[in-house]
């Protein structure tokens, strides 16, 4: 299979996070331009990496396999790399809290304060993940799409704390979970 | 009060001029006032915002004048207290939060525990308290000021000086505190920031944290969204902190004024002995129920009772307490609404009604749409339930009922599901990859996982029952099956879910609307009734839905879909070929009477189900994207018979089985809608028709022509329906598939293409056409069919003026709902 390059890679991964997206969602969660991120969906969807389903994209099994191969080839040298082995490690804590939050703001209705805790402990992650954007140039995005839900939210959309169909914090949250473990080589948890 | 002058900025918190918010902050005024109502608060100051001000025009610092008056107050609090700020015994601690006129996000958050010194901490540590709590407490402190005024990471802090945390929990003297300090202090340096040891240079870096949130980002940004003027400016609180660990005549918990489960009007709530709040958040100790009538010293109980009720007066609603005892003396902490289910939002508003403390539209407002569809949602039928098999037993993550197909992938469950089964996904766990499925899902199972999982929260978000951990359920991928307990079932295999219960059966229970049997939200929506003054009606999909219609006692009628009757009698399949033959030659007479009887025989249930109710039969249309797609054929067949009277024959065997279906079931309450017409003649020869077999005839108006002038032209109870979803459909030109998926609309509009999604937010041109066609008049006998747009349209046809609506049964009560509350604007 021939490898990806770092565009196809953003690309292919945003939809292999996303499950299905149109080519307009992708682009925003990447970061790219439509008209490049429609090329390389052109170009995969001949290869038999992805198809379309009613203009939503989703990963063939030879799509995800590239997608997987990249993650491998790329990322081995941050396989063992102690700054983001480090910083992962610490991440879980604040993961685990997260999460914690995202199930008290359900069970309390959206309650005010919990939401407050909520976004600080995202204003935190976006924080703390200027210490790996070195490493991974590209969660410059998650911390832009954070940025953006917040401000959805503190403008009462209440829709972006959680919101599976959406570009929520939660779903923004889990696609970086499964972003970086895929980067350290780590199956991800129930 | 000497020092604390009428017009000064920095207050006692029970000054009665404290109450204005816009000088005071909504959380002094809210503090002030129940201080006046009399309900016991620990001591407390505030800084007005005209105390940001003097902070903003003098550079971003407090000004000489603004610390001497806090150090007064201070003092003032240390006397209330009788205990002393950053002394060595017995100290005095507080806490400081922000308080703005209007409440936003971004500002600054609640630092406690804010006031001790190696020295203080010690003799905390040496008193009845402990030296954990000490430590805790003091380190509380410290995570929150590094990370709330420092902007540094809390975690970080207590990994650096994690050496030093146990020296001094091993060793309980000054030097081992004094280094704790010491760490903590190096850290801060070592992270390029400043802080000091000095409790009072800690009060005013605190206060001063809190101004300058004011201007932070996010802060300005919902600002600027909202119009609020950036001078407006933010007030503080300091408050001393109160301990229930104490001694053992203190303690700490939460009351709730009513049941916040069920909203019955009784005391509720937890007390914890001898401690501090935390421990009741953390679970570690088993608290006092409040609910019980015995377990609270009574000076206590009547304490809590008469401060219910004052609070309750001053909010005009339930509210959740968080209060303190220390040393026997009860301290009110925070007071706010009470959280509340839906079952309790539903009971509390109807209860405060009849108490007198808010009117019926304030009892509506104080009800969301959600909660109505929560309360009035399918549950099993018990007799069903009864006897129903269980599976499984995991963990209810997201309550409601619901039963299908067991699917074990989430793409299969999505096909599944658009082709109209029911499904239940059961998945070993749920991930981002599996949402599609999670969507189309009517429940979801996972066997492994706990509260917080990735499924846990996804069916929270999207209100489906979820059950997780189920961890009896064998699930093989590959086999496409599951197991429990030896025994192997098949994907495709029914069970059903109970969220609340946690609880997986075997089979399909069958699901019933629950809504009226909650007496509570029967009261609601009559008052809802009252203020709309409409009347919603059902739009069953069969004579099951419309005997629950009739069973639930409200006095509406049936709008029904004989295509649907018909397909619910099995019939369909004969019905089309039928219509097909019926249409492409000259059609024998055994045909037609054919027709006639399946006609009949898919009506007469519908008929004895509604129990002499009004029932409005809507005719087959074979002009409809549905006849389309049923009818194998359907482009062969001639072009006049698409037309509404096209074919005559056709028509009067599909009239005259309802009329033989309504003498059958002796129903005198029957009328057949005519739908695709567009002038008041076709009426005219349609209602000819529907008056030789005796039944009643109306129309369903589906295209712009027939808005012109057959609402006003016809007889004046000749009942009419307007089917807003196809005007609204037809005058854009969608294709039905649009309409059918409201997200791709969603989606447009979120990509600028188009301003509204007009299904959502009716435009403003068929709005005027609607208008024009009704006329001056709230004509009673003119509906609105809305079973196929979101109840928020409904609600602007309200607006217009329309009177009479319908739709699908599952939907009813929170359109009479949001009919209602539309008085208030």
């Amino acid at each position: 299979m021939p490898s990806l390059s770092e565009q196809e890679f953003v690309v292919l991964n945003g939809a292999h996070l996303k499950k299905m997206a149109t080519a307009e969602e992708l682009a925003r969660a990447v970061g790219l331009e439509l008209d490049a991120v429609e090329a390389v969906l052109v170009e995969a969807e001949k290869s038999g990496l992805l198809m379309a389903v009613d203009e939503k994209y989703l990963l063939l099994p030879d799509g995800t396999s590239a997608v997987h191969e990249h993650y491998r080839s790329v990322y081995q040298p941050l396989r063992s790399d102690e700054t983001i082995l480090d910083w992962y490690d610490r991440f879980e804590t604040i993961n685990e809290q997260f999460i914690k939050q995202v199930s008290e703001w359900q069970s309390t209705d959206g309650d005010a304060r919990v939401q407050s805790r909520l976004l600080k402990t995202v204003e935190r992650l976006s924080k703390n993940m200027q210490e790996i954007i070195p490493l991974v140039p590209r969660y410059e995005n998650y911390v832009r799409r954070f940025a953006e839900s917040v401000a959805r939210i503190d403008e009462g959309d209440r829709d972006y704390v959680c919101k599976p169909t959406i570009d929520s914090i939660h779903n923004v949250w889990f696609e970086f979970h499964e972003d970086i473990l895929s980067v350290i080589g780590r199956p991800r948890d129930t | 009060m000497v020092h604390m002058t009428d017009h000064g900025v920095v207050r006692d918190i029970a000054d009665s001029e404290v109450e204005d918010a816009l000088r005071f902050g909504g959380k002094a005024s809210g503090l002030a006032k129940m201080a006046g109502a009399g309900i016991p608060i620990p001591p407390a100051f505030v800084i007005g915002v005209e105390g940001f001000r003097q902070f903003r025009a003098n550079g971003g610092k407090l000004g000489a004048r603004l610390l001497s008056d806090i150090h007064l107050a201070i003092r003032d609090v240390e006397s209330k207290s009788g205990r002393s700020f950053a002394g060595d015994d017995h100290p005095l601690l507080v806490s400081v939060r922000s308080g703005a006129p209007v409440s936003m996000p971004g500002m600054m958050d609640t630092i406690l525990n804010l006031g001790l010194t190696p020295t203080s901490a010690l003799a905390l540590a040496n008193g009845a308290e402990g030296a954990d709590f000490a430590i805790d407490t003091w380190l509380r402190f410290w995570r929150m000021f590094a990370e709330i005024v420092l902007g540094l990471d809390p975690a970080e802090l207590l990994r650096a000086v994690k050496d030093a945390e146990s020296d001094a929990r091993k060793d309980l003297t000054l030097a081992s505190f004094q280094d704790l300090e010491r760490a903590i202090l190096s850290h801060i340096e070592g992270e390029g920031e400043t802080a000091s040891a000095d409790p009072y240079r800690q009060l005013e870096q605190a206060v001063e944290a809190v101004f300058r949130s004011w201007d932070s980002n996010r802060a300005k940004a919902y600002r600027k969204h909202h119009g609020i003027s950036d001078d407006l400016g933010t007030a503080v609180t300091v408050q001393a902190m109160v301990f229930g660990n104490a001694d053992e005549k203190s303690g700490s918990g939460v009351a709730f004024t009513r049941n916040p489960n069920d909203g019955s009007k009784t005391l509720y709530g937890e007390y914890l002995i001898g401690r501090q709040g935390e421990d009741l958040v953390s679970g570690t100790h088993t608290p006092i129920d409040l609910s019980d009538p015995g377990a609270l010293d009574p000076e206590l109980r009547t304490a809590f009772e008469r401060h219910s009720a004052t609070l309750e007066a001053l909010y005009s609603d339930a509210v959740d307490i968080e209060f303190t005892v220390e040393s026997g003396e009860l301290y009110l902490l925070q007071v706010r609404p009470a959280k509340r289910t839906a079952a309790a939002a539903v009971r509390i508003a109807e209860d405060l009604v009849e108490e007198g403390l808010i009117d019926k539209d304030v009892a509506l407002s104080r009800i969301t749409p959600e909660q109505v569809r929560k309360v009035s949602r399918p549950s099993f039928d018990d007799a069903e339930l009864a006897a129903a098999a269980l599976l499984a037993q995991g963990l209810g993550s997201s309550p409601g009922h619901a039963q299908g197909a067991a699917v074990l992938d989430a793409d299969r469950a999505a096909d599944r599901a658009a082709a109209g089964e029911a499904v239940i996904l059961l998945r070993p766990t749920t991930s981002p990859q599996d949402i599609r499925g999670m969507l189309a899902a009517s429940g979801i199972v996972t066997a492994r996982g706990g509260a917080l999982s990735h499924a846990a929260v996804v069916s929270r978000a999207l209100d489906r029952p979820c059950i997780v951990g189920c961890e009896a359920i064998d699930i093989d991928l590959d086999r496409r099956t599951f197991s429990v307990d030896g025994r192997t079932y098949k994907e495709g295999d029914r069970i059903s879910v109970d969220g609340n219960t946690g609880k997986v059966f075997l089979g399909a229970i069958k699901l019933k609307t629950a809504g009226q049997s909650a007496p509570a939200l029967k009261r609601i929506l009559e008052w809802a009734d009252e203020r709309s003054g409409a009347s919603v009606w059902v739009s069953p999909k069969s004579s099951e839905e419309i005997g629950e219609t009739t069973r639930s006692g409200i006095a509406a009628g049936s709008l029904v879909s004989v295509t649907d009757l018909i397909i619910a009698s099995g019939a369909i399949d004969k019905f089309v070929g039928l219509t097909a033959a019926v249409g492409a030659s000259n059609p024998p007479a055994d045909r037609l009477d054919a027709l006639r009887s399946i006609v009949r025989d898919a009506c007469i249930p519908a008929l004895l189900a509604s129990a002499g109710g009004a029932v409005h039969f809507r005719l087959p249309r074979l002009s409809s994207d549905r006849a389309r797609r049923l009818i194998e054929n359907w482009q062969e067949l001639p072009p006049g018979y698409f037309l509404p009277m096209g074919s005559l024959k056709y028509l009067r065997a599909l009239l005259s089985g309802i009329s033989a279906a309504a003498e059958r079931a002796a129903h005198p309450n029957v009328c057949v809608l005519v739908g695709g017409i567009s002038s008041v003649s076709e009426l005219a020869a349609f209602e000819r028709e529907a008056e030789k077999v005796g039944v009643r005839a109306g129309a369903m108006l589906q295209n712009v022509m027939s808005l012109d002038d057959i609402v006003r032209s016809r007889g004046a109870d000749t009942p009419i329906w307007i089917d807003v979803g196809d005007i609204v459909r037809t005058v854009f030109g969608f294709p039905i598939e649009v309409q059918q998926s409201l997200e791709v609309l969603d989606q447009y509009v979120g990509e600028s293409f188009i301003a509204t999604n007009p299904f959502r937010r009716i435009p403003a041109y068929v709005t005027r056409l609607l208008a024009t066609s009704l006329g001056t008049e709230n004509d009673a006998m003119v509906g609105i069919d809305g079973a196929a747009v979101p109840p928020e349209l409904l609600v602007e046809m309200r607006r217009v003026g329309f009177r009479r609506f319908s739709v699908s049964l599952g939907r009813r009560d929170e359109v009479r709902f949001l009919l209602g509350r539309l008085q208030q604007e």
